[in-house]
């Protein structure tokens, strides 16, 4: 017979998913525990991933416009010019948000336990300390949100020294004159546009023939003019055979077809790899699909009563955002209590330079669910904002309602894309139609007026017969 | 305090404030930067560098034929090593090998000056272990490692020269106290003579109070390295048990079922430092 419980809920992870999972529970008033590996709360999202690379985006853009204000004077990074400086002050940034994140955990009196938690069965799991020592805490209710890793392939061997992932890039010593990025998803492209403005010679190397390829055709189309004006080049349709230093001073990606391209290092971006191994699942006979990630059903439980995943583990989309909000539906599917409304409504943000986000439905989308819509569209130069910020290149698309111009889709492409798409989701969600962005007052000049442009474009073509009434 | 003690501290104060002179970046140090910084590196003209050097073309030698590089076949000639070893590798050869022939030399105090080299050799080549283990890049791991005891090394080298210029041996413990008390001052202006980046410049003078550091991190697989580099020559001195119950792998976040695993690369690290 089991012990009485420690918890009424332990977290494996305190990334988005096992963090807002146990403050979940926490406030429906359960205790909770999460059980982390490392001293910081936030998992790879705070560590190494989401955080640490938009700090070393935001450098990258500094050194851009640095570099167009100078106008006429060469401004150059040096060629040793360690990376570690351009990424000052993003260990500040790490160390508030897990001050903060430990408060709020602390606040809602959930218990962060430091240590590797393995299960040894679904419903205890031991806890193996810094120390050595070792405990086992019993709960009824399991969360796995362990995260994941950047995905490796036989074919080329990570080093962490001349082939790097996208964990080890962050701690580069120095800058390199050339990389060739593997891969061409949301983290391949997102480092290609950072190195390439910071002035190294990217060259993004993949099977697919275009970059970002479940993106819009108009917004990979978008990407890849941004990348080669900043000197990056993509190579599309090739597949890599292998890779490896060349023992002097190049890295050689040898494709099937015999092409071949040197640089100073090789970064592999094949997407993520759910955290499952030395979790104590060979104990357990969890599903797992084929792609490695725990199989869960909408409730977020998976094949074993009592243990639930959320976040990284559990594949696509694979966005923080995401994992916080799966985090606090499996809190509440775990203690039987209804879930919030349901939204489908989870928005993309690509941070490439210049960023893309969307929401909704797409125009392709539109047209394989043969739903009919309306698409207007705005360029930002016709925004005064964007030339304002000296960022006029780019693009916000507003997909309607064909009969209804009620607003169902959004995709924007430029800077400060991330955020703007936020207002077109609010639309979205409060079903309002495309007038909503013409009638309404906003601030100006905003990027909002972006919104209005396309509201007009969409009105205009569905006919409309006052238009005149509305504000011009 | 004596007079010979204000001497000697009188000594070192001065040959802190003429940098230049003390340990000017070796000759074949900045030409290598040079030539390894252009676009197209020629390997001709590196193996012509380096063969103006004799320590440097034997220690390139060595090390490609060492175990732990697992050449298919022996390394004959300079140029074949070159090509095998790469010039990220010849370039940190070069640093250690100018750093022991240049810096961890102490008339008079041969044995001192060559344990804190093998101390720091051994503690950049763990460096990179720990900083792999742990998904990071391993060159700043290194050299970070690799310059630690350099501060050391200098204060050993100047308190020689005083002793040779005062004719008489001065007092052991007093001589271990100076080169403690003097060894971040001198690492610091050795490692920005060099131009070293700043973090490495930063972990290799503060790995004893790492948790301080502003590069904690770094700081701590100094910290870490110099450890095991330790346990590595001199177990008696450090015992396994002792050496993996550091709290320093506790603040790297390196849990006892991955220190084992680090220290399972001992013969590796062992071979590559020629032992």
């Amino acid at each position: 017979m089991l012990p009485p419980p420690d918890f009424d809920l332990i977290c494996l992870g305190s990334g988005p998913a096992g963090q807002k999972a146990a403050i979940q529970a926490a406030k429906a008033g359960f205790h909770a525990a999460i059980i982390e590996r490392e001293a910081q709360v936030g998992g790879a999202c705070l560590l190494s991933g989401t955080i640490p690379s938009k700090a070393l985006r935001e450098q990258a853009l500094r050194y851009l416009r640095t570099r167009s204000d100078a106008g006429a004077l060469e401004i150059a990074l040096r060629g040793d010019a360690p990376l570690s400086a351009l990424l000052q002050g993003v260990d500040a940034v790490i160390a508030s948000q897990d001050r903060y994140l430990k408060s709020q955990v602390a606040r809602n009196q959930v218990e962060l336990i430091r240590g590797k938690g393995v299960l040894l069965d679904a419903q205890r799991v031991e806890v193996q300390r810094l120390d050595g020592t070792r405990a086992v805490l019993h709960a009824p209710r399991i969360i796995l949100a362990t995260g994941s890793r950047p995905r490796h392939v036989p074919a080329i061997a990570v080093d962490h020294e001349h082939i790097v992932d996208s964990d080890s890039i962050l701690s580069l010593s120095y800058m390199p004159r050339s990389m060739t990025v593997l891969g061409s998803g949301v983290i391949a492209c997102e480092y290609a546009s950072i190195f390439a403005a910071l002035g190294c010679q990217v060259t993004l190397v993949d099977k697919a023939l275009e970059p970002l390829g479940f993106l819009e055709p108009e917004l990979r189309a978008g990407f890849a003019v941004a990348l080669q004006a900043l000197g990056g080049r993509y190579c599309g349709g090739v597949e890599v055979e292998r890779a490896c230093f060349d023992g002097f001073s190049q890295v050689e990606v040898t494709a099937k077809d015999g092409t071949s391209f040197k640089s100073d290092i090789v970064l592999a971006a094949f997407g993520r790899v759910a955290n499952l191994e030395g979790i104590g699942l060979d104990r357990l006979d969890l599903r797992i699909s084929a792609r490695g990630y725990v199989e869960v059903n909408p409730r977020f439980e998976t094949n074993i009563p009592g243990l639930y995943a959320a976040g990284d583990a559990i594949g696509p989309p694979a966005l923080a955002c995401a994992a916080a909000d799966q985090g606090r539906r499996a809190a509440l599917a775990a203690f039987g209590l209804p879930p919030p409304a349901d939204t489908s409504l989870v928005p993309t943000g690509v941070y490439t330079i210049p960023e893309i986000a969307c929401v909704g439905l797409s125009p392709s989308e539109a047209a394989r669910r043969r739903i009919p819509i309306l698409v207007g569209r705005a360029d930002f130069r016709e925004v005064a904002r964007a030339h304002i910020a000296g960022a006029p290149a780019g693009f916000l698309t507003l997909v309607c309602d064909r009969s209804t111009c009620r607003v169902l889709g959004v995709q924007v492409l430029g800077e400060g894309a991330t955020d703007l798409v936020h207002l077109g989701q609010a639309a979205i969600a409060a079903s309002a139609p495309a007038e909503f962005f013409v009638e309404q007052i906003f601030n100006f000049p905003t990027m909002t007026e972006a919104y209005r442009i396309a509201a007009f474009d969409v009105l205009k073509q569905r006919g409309e017969a006052n238009l005149s009434a509305l504000k011009l | 305090m004596s007079r010979e003690s204000i001497l000697a501290h009188q000594f070192l104060r001065d040959a802190l404030s003429s940098p230049q002179r003390l340990a000017p970046l070796p000759r074949i140090c900045a030409e290598l930067a040079q030539l390894t910084a252009q676009e197209v590196v020629d390997a001709a003209q590196l193996v012509h560098l380096v063969e103006t050097d004799v320590a440097l073309a034997g220690e390139i030698m060595r090390v490609a034929n060492s175990p732990a590089m697992r050449p298919r076949a022996p390394v004959v000639s300079l140029r074949q090593a070159v090509s095998w070893l790469g010039v990220a590798e010849v370039r940190n050869i070069a640093v250690a090998v100018m750093l022991h022939g240049e810096v961890f030399v102490a008339p008079g105090h041969e044995a001192q000056a060559e344990a804190l080299w093998r101390e720091a050799w051994l503690a950049g080549l763990w460096a990179k272990e720990i900083a792999r283990q742990r998904r990071k890049h391993v060159e700043s791991a290194f050299l970070a490692a690799l310059m630690h005891r350099t501060g050391a090394a200098l204060a050993l080298k100047i308190l020689a020269r005083f002793e040779r210029e005062q004719g008489a041996a001065m007092d052991t413990a007093f001589f271990g106290a100076l080169t403690m008390e003097f060894e971040p001052a001198f690492g610091r202006l050795l490692m920005s003579a060099w131009n070293l980046p700043a973090d490495v410049q930063d972990a290799a003078t503060e790995w004893r109070q790492y948790p301080r550091s502003p590069h904690a991190d770094l700081a701590g697989t100094v910290n870490a390295a110099h450890l095991l580099a330790t346990h590595t020559q001199n177990p008696e001195l450090l015992d396994a048990t002792h050496l993996l119950e550091d709290p320093v792998f506790e603040r790297l976040g390196v849990f006892p079922d991955e220190r084992l695993t680090l220290l399972g690369r001992r013969d590796q690290v062992l071979s590559l430092a020629g032992a």
